[in-house]
């Protein structure tokens, strides 16, 4: 008779306890390495995540202003987007609203401001003035909710965009649209 | 009739164990991998970066160069000095996720056009330039450094009167 059987009966013989033991601990080395790759390749993609605003979001709204501001006839820069919203307020030398001006073909001016707001979802919202000059309540587009500041300014003599995300990345944009 | 007996040899057992070192090995080799993939896009992203953040920073300093004072970029403060010489200053351009700021160094120099007249810095006469127009290229350099290369990314405006 030999060990591999059991009873000679040909029936394979069942797991000693240590083999048990030795296949388990494999298992569970091998599962832990495994939770551990999962975890690094979660850890990698929140990372990548984080970078995203500087990588794909802040180019994007630069092309985007690019295009606003080269179809703009002029801009002034405001403390808050509800000041920019106002016919009576004053402009700033550096504050979170633009306000554009657009000729149209007709002779009309047409206005709109872009501001960076917390109410109705922080970003940055577009508001398209109607025909009477009179703001909407709610934003007509959003350009983008990355942003969690925006500032304008203009005192080194040309528009500067600066603009900063939750995690704490900050690049700022210069153009001359005027 | 007897059913045949199993028996495992020596070997047969042996061939565990080989294939319990395939397994590992395989494992080990597909972590490696995935952390070289992680490595390279880890790579990738931060030049994509710095990329931006330095194309942003030079958008500034076209700006300025088109928005400066004629008077001011002539004038013997001028920030970009006449070649050869120029100036240097170590800046921000930005910052990464966790306000990590990004530095390079930004240099500075402006060459005369070569049709400008004499006291302008140029070679040309009245005969090849008689307006006496008077035109400036403004040189800005950007010198950072993504891992161990370092790049140098230049803007160039003209300016004339």
């Amino acid at each position: 008779m030999s060990g591999a059987s059991s009873g000679g009966n040909g029936r394979a013989r069942a797991m000693t306890l240590i083999e048990l033991a030795v296949a388990i601990s494999i298992s569970l080395a091998l599962s832990f390495a495994i939770v551990l790759l999962l975890g690094q390749q979660v850890r990698f993609y929140n990372q990548v995540q984080k970078f995203r605003f500087l990588r794909e979001e802040a180019p994007q709204i630069n092309s985007l202003f690019a295009t606003i501001l080269n179809g703009a006839d002029s801009y002034r820069i405001y403390e808050t987007g509800n000041a920019a919203r106002s016919p009576d307020a004053l402009p700033a030398r550096s504050g979170t609203a633009l306000r554009l001006s657009f000729q149209l073909s007709s002779g009309e001016e047409r206005l709109s401001v872009v501001a960076q707001e917390s109410e109705g979802g922080s970003g940055l919202h577009y508001y398209r003035a109607d025909e009477l000059g009179g703001f909407p309540e709610t934003s007509s587009w959003t350009i983008s909710r990355a942003p969690t500041e925006t500032f304008f300014s203009n005192e080194n003599g040309f528009l500067e965009i600066r603009m900063r995300d939750q995690h704490g990345s900050e690049i700022t944009y210069g153009g001359n649209p005027d | 009739m007897k059913k045949p007996e199993i028996h495992f040899s020596r070997g047969r057992c042996g061939f565990g164990l080989v294939e319990l070192a395939i397994a590992s090995g395989l494992l080990v080799s597909l972590a490696l991998i995935a952390l070289k993939a992680t490595l390279q896009v880890s790579e990738v992203q931060k030049w994509t970066v710095i990329q931006s953040l330095s194309d942003s920073y030079l958008s500034r300093e076209t700006a300025l160069a088109s928005r400066q004072p004629f008077s001011d970029i002539i004038s013997e403060s001028s920030p970009w000095p006449d070649f050869p010489s120029s100036g240097s200053q170590e800046i921000e351009i930005g910052r990464l996720p966790g306000g990590v700021a990004v530095n390079a160094v930004l240099l500075r120099t402006k060459q005369a056009d070569a049709n400008n007249l004499v006291p302008a810095g140029g070679v040309g006469t009245l005969s090849s330039n008689p307006s006496g127009t008077e035109g400036w290229k403004l040189r800005s350099i950007l010198v950072y450094q993504v891992g161990e290369r370092s790049y140098y990314k230049a803007r160039t405006t003209f300016r004339t009167r």
